[in-house]
């Protein structure tokens, strides 16, 4: 667990670094532009890597046959015992379509879910505009009984606390209401006993990575939330989550943009799949 | 609406205008020609006329506060015979002053004769007289469930509210004549009625209810609350346990509808508080909102689920969150659930879309009726400063929806109602040396102080309107009637049933031990009385021709009762045969009870309730009032225009915003134009 956890972190890092560098020219055009270019080329990369990833020669046998017997059930459509062996042949291989596919899948299973992950800063939520609020909670590590350790959220001209610490003992949480002061990519700086620990804060009116929460060393906070190192386990802190408001648009927008990704790609890929020469 | 399209005239008027207006202004007229406003007919573009309301502002006091220079405006526009006094309706509630003002003619038109009627063949069981909800017919059940489906063949009627008020507004001849017109909280117009032609758009506003169907009921929870939740007028009343500084919570929403047996459908929420902090954190569905002592939460977005058996169905309420005190005794206050008006239960708007429209460009916004929390301060889960506080909200919430009005506006009419000036002065007018009766005489004076800063800011919204619309639009500013104090209550089913009227002699309430066969006429409502009249009532005992002089009778009585110390508490009572005209007369009291000024109808006797003692005190946080006699309690009016008229009425403003885009008055109104 821990060791995975560790390569998914670092896999992050490095995630962090291409896709900041590539989607860096992205960031001067609309967002449904960019995830409709993000999709397409994403399409095509799928496309390819399902190429050499596959049984490709498998799957045409697979698919000849399926023709083959569609075939059968229109010449011989008056002959019952042909056209139900047709139709359970059909099913088999449409089965075994699927097995030909788990290889690929498999394959592309985690770097495209690391995608998503570095996406989802991009698209899920937007950043805070300036003067405007946001929650900001702090989960700190159960140790039993124990009180909550002392907490501060250190004054920086990124944002200004309006209300906080608000200190809740039975979720081992603090929460702080922040309101955003200025434009840019920020760190806020937590004094939490001890400890300095520090979580980005985006302020911004445009398209700018969001990381809504820096996580603790579990693996799915670590795929959906690549942008920042997670805490250890060891740290008091055990994650910090800003609520950053829904990004509303009707192609873009937080409960969409995934779907706008789906299709677009997939149309793509159909798109492009007879000048690759790959049989799906 | 930008500056240059707002100034756009068409030139052949323009240059009419202009020479007519050198002559107005050279007259010392605030005055706008008449051409300007004439019909402009084959033009598309039509007059402007801007109509503000401000629910109960009073005449008295306007002219003491402009007489001593503290409403400019005001001032100045009564010195160009811009004012009078306007008279209001009998009985002059708001409910009635509103449809005189919206039909242009008088109850008898629209039917609505008090805040609450009765249905005599249920001999006295009362309604709302504006809206009536008709339950609805036929259902087909699935387990605890019960669906309504209204389509063939099944044809169910579902439950629906249906806008009791008769007759045709005025703003129907101007949907027909493609005239625009734009409503923001119109009362007596819930449900908003339909556009014929689609020129017409409306927020409904007094009237409308909550989502929980009532006209506002605010949650209250507390440490030292009831344990079990406590329903009382306007508002309920819930414990909050801590345990480690969180409690759980449940916010009641509004009916499960689809159940055989409805009942509330509750969010589950936790509170949690920091008592160093003196702040807590609530975390309610997906919101997760922080509050320190004496703030307020934004508006929330309440997600209601419908119990169904086949697909989701859901209902979106709004509230906000107030942190009253976190210790020692922790008090949360909720507002009332209002529709949401992105995404409306019911529709509040004509068009139903006009609500989304509003809160895409503003945001959340309050959509009930009386949205000054009045029974919080009553129930004493508000105090002064808290109740001041919240009315402050709502007033800052209606002058943005002013502005987005008037960024929208291109021309026909605007009409935007204020409900500042009368729900707070119920509870805070004072205009007395006596005692009041519910707070030190101090402090009485203190918040009667706060509403003449109300009539203030009154006075700087029409500032503002002659600025950016005094030569282009007629401008009016009206209210449905004055104030007066409310110091002493008379009981008038106790009076009844003192003089032998109502009885048994014992009798508490008409609704509950009532011996019809011995009452000749009882109370119900503000200022109604009813006869108990053979072939109208269930239980009636007057036979029609005895009917005349028991009324004259009760007349005379009632006119002549005076207080403890001799003071004349009844200045009219109106026969309705002799008062009301028109084909909407059914539901109309026999007689109209008109108070002095200093007097109202007792709470209890509303409901047909009796007390002890004919008079006593009114020791509630509502402290004023205008439900007297109609000669009491005028209203105020104002234009930019020279008024003709030496005693303008409520029914007068339909036919004159008639008259004003050239339409002819029809004659379904009594009114007359002003001008």
């Amino acid at each position: 667990m821990g060791m995975l956890a560790r390569l998914i972190s670092w896999l992050n890092a490095v995630g962090n670094g291409l896709f900041g560098l590539l989607n860096k020219p992205m960031t001067v055009l609309p967002a449904w532009l960019s995830l409709t270019l993000v999709s397409a080329v994403l399409g095509v990369l799928m496309l390819i890597l399902f190429k050499y990833t596959s049984n490709q020669a498998a799957i045409g046998r697979v698919r000849d046959a399926i023709k083959a017997n569609l075939l059968a059930m229109k010449l011989f459509k008056d002959n019952i015992p042909v056209v139900l062996k047709s139709q359970a042949k059909i099913l088999l291989n449409a089965f075994l379509l699927l097995v030909f596919s788990l290889q690929p899948m498999l394959v592309m299973i985690i770097p495209f879910s690391l995608l998503l992950g570095q996406l989802g800063l991009w698209y899920q939520s937007r950043p805070l505009e300036v003067d405007e609020q946001a929650v900001v909670t702090m989960q700190l590590a159960d140790s039993g009984t124990n009180p909550l350790p002392s907490v501060s959220l250190l004054p920086s001209g990124a944002a200004r606390v309006v209300v906080g610490p608000i200190r809740v003992p039975s979720k081992r949480q603090i929460y702080w209401q922040i309101q955003a002061r200025e434009n840019g990519e920020h760190t806020l700086i937590f004094q939490v006993a001890g400890e300095q620990v520090r979580k980005e804060l985006a302020v911004g009116d445009g398209l700018m990575p969001v990381s809504m929460t820096r996580p603790g060393l579990s693996i799915m906070d670590l795929v959906l939330h690549p942008a920042e190192k997670p805490f250890d386990e060891s740290s008091s802190v055990q994650s910090i989550r800003i609520g950053y408001p829904d990004r509303r648009a009707k192609f873009t927008g937080t409960d969409i943009w995934i779907v706008t990704l789906f299709v677009i790609s997939m149309l793509i890929a159909f798109l492009v799949k007879p000048f690759l020469n790959v049989k799906i | 609406m930008n500056k240059d399209k707002k100034n756009q005239i068409p030139r052949r008027s323009f240059i009419q205008g202009a020479g007519l207006t050198l002559a107005g202004v050279s007259a010392g007229l605030c005055s706008v020609p008449e051409s300007v406003f004439a019909g402009s007919k084959p033009s598309a573009r039509h007059p402007k006329v801007i109509v503000i309301g401000f629910d109960g502002m009073d005449p008295f006091l306007t002219e003491k506060m402009m007489d001593t220079g503290q409403l400019p405006t005001f001032a100045s526009l009564r010195k160009s015979n811009g004012y009078r006094r306007l008279g209001t309706s009998n009985p002059p509630q708001s409910p009635v002053a509103w449809a005189n003002f919206i039909n242009g003619a008088g109850p008898g038109t629209h039917g609505i004769f008090d805040f609450i009627h009765r249905d005599p063949a249920r001999q006295c069981a009362p309604f709302f007289s504006a809206a009536e909800t008709v339950e609805g017919e036929g259902s087909i059940g699935f387990g605890e469930h019960q669906i309504q489906l209204n389509f063939w063949p099944f044809n169910h009627s579902p439950t629906q509210t249906l806008l009791r008020r008769e007759g045709t507004p005025f703003w129907n001849y101007l949907d027909a004549a493609g005239i625009p017109s734009a409503f923001y909280d119109l009362p007596s117009n819930y449900p908003p009625s339909k556009s014929q032609h689609g020129h017409h758009r409306c927020l409904s506003g007094m009237g409308t209810p909550d989502l929980l169907g009532t006209y506002g009921t605010y949650q209250h929870y507390a440490e030292d609350g009831p344990v079990r939740t406590k329903e009382e007028p306007g508002g309920m009343r819930s414990m909050l346990f801590f345990e480690n500084e969180t409690a759980p919570a449940k916010l009641i929403g509004p009916m499960d509808s689809f159940l055989k047996e409805p009942v509330p459908i509750t969010i589950d929420f936790q509170v949690h508080r920091d008592l160093d902090a003196k702040a807590a954190v609530i975390e309610l569905q997906e919101h997760t909102v922080l509050l320190k002592e004496g703030d307020w939460s934004p508006w929330l977005q309440i997600d209601f689920p419908l119990s169904m058996p086949g697909p989701d169905k859901h209902l979106s309420g709004i509230c906000r969150f107030y942190l009253q005190e976190v210790a020692p005794n922790f008090r949360l206050y909720v507002t009332p659930i209002n529709v949401d008006p992105s995404n409306p239960a019911t529709p509040i708007t004509e068009p139903e879309d006009f609500s989304k429209e509003l809160a895409s460009r503003l945001g959340l916004f309050y959509t009930t009726g009386f949205q000054e929390d009045h029974k919080a301060l009553s129930n004493k889960v508000f105090n002064e400063a808290e109740f001041a506080a919240q009315a402050q909200i709502v007033l800052d919430e209606r002058m943005n929806l002013l502005n987005d009005a008037l960024e929208n506006y291109d021309d026909g009419l605007l009409f935007f109602y204020f409900s500042s000036t009368d729900l707070q002065s119920h509870m805070f007018w004072w205009d007395s040396d006596q005692d009041h009766p519910a707070r030190p005489k101090e402090q009485a004076q203190q918040y009667f102080e706060h509403i003449k800063d109300i009539y203030r800011t009154a006075d700087g919204i029409v500032s503002n309107m002659i600025k950016d619309y005094g030569d282009t639009a007629r401008i009016l500013v009206m209210s449905d009637h004055g104030f007066a104090n409310f110091r002493r209550q008379f009981n008038l089913n106790t009076w009844l049933r003192d003089n032998g009227y109502l009885g048994p002699a014992d009798a508490t309430s008409i609704m509950t031990d009532v011996d019809w066969s011995q009452t000749r006429a009882y109370g119900l409502g503000i200022n109604g009385l009813y006869l108990n009249l053979q072939g109208r009532e269930k239980y009636g005992i007057v036979a029609p021709e005895e009917k005349d002089a028991l009324m004259d009778e009760l007349v005379e009585k009632l006119e002549a009762v005076r207080d403890g110390d001799g003071s004349v508490v009844i200045k009219k009572v109106r026969r309705s045969d002799k008062t009301y005209k028109g084909p909407h007369t059914a539901m109309a009291p026999d007689l109209i009870i008109g108070y002095k000024r200093g007097y109202r109808g007792a709470w209890t006797t509303c409901l047909g309730d009796m007390d002890k003692t004919v008079f006593s005190d009114n020791d509630s946080a509502w402290g004023a009032d205008h439900c007297g006699d109609s000669t009491e309690v005028p209203g105020i009016l104002f234009s930019n225009k020279p008024i003709a008229k030496e005693d303008p009425a409520l029914i007068d403003l339909a036919p004159t915003i008639l008259a004003q885009f050239g339409l002819d008055k029809p004659e379904t109104m009594t009114g007359k134009n002003i001008f």
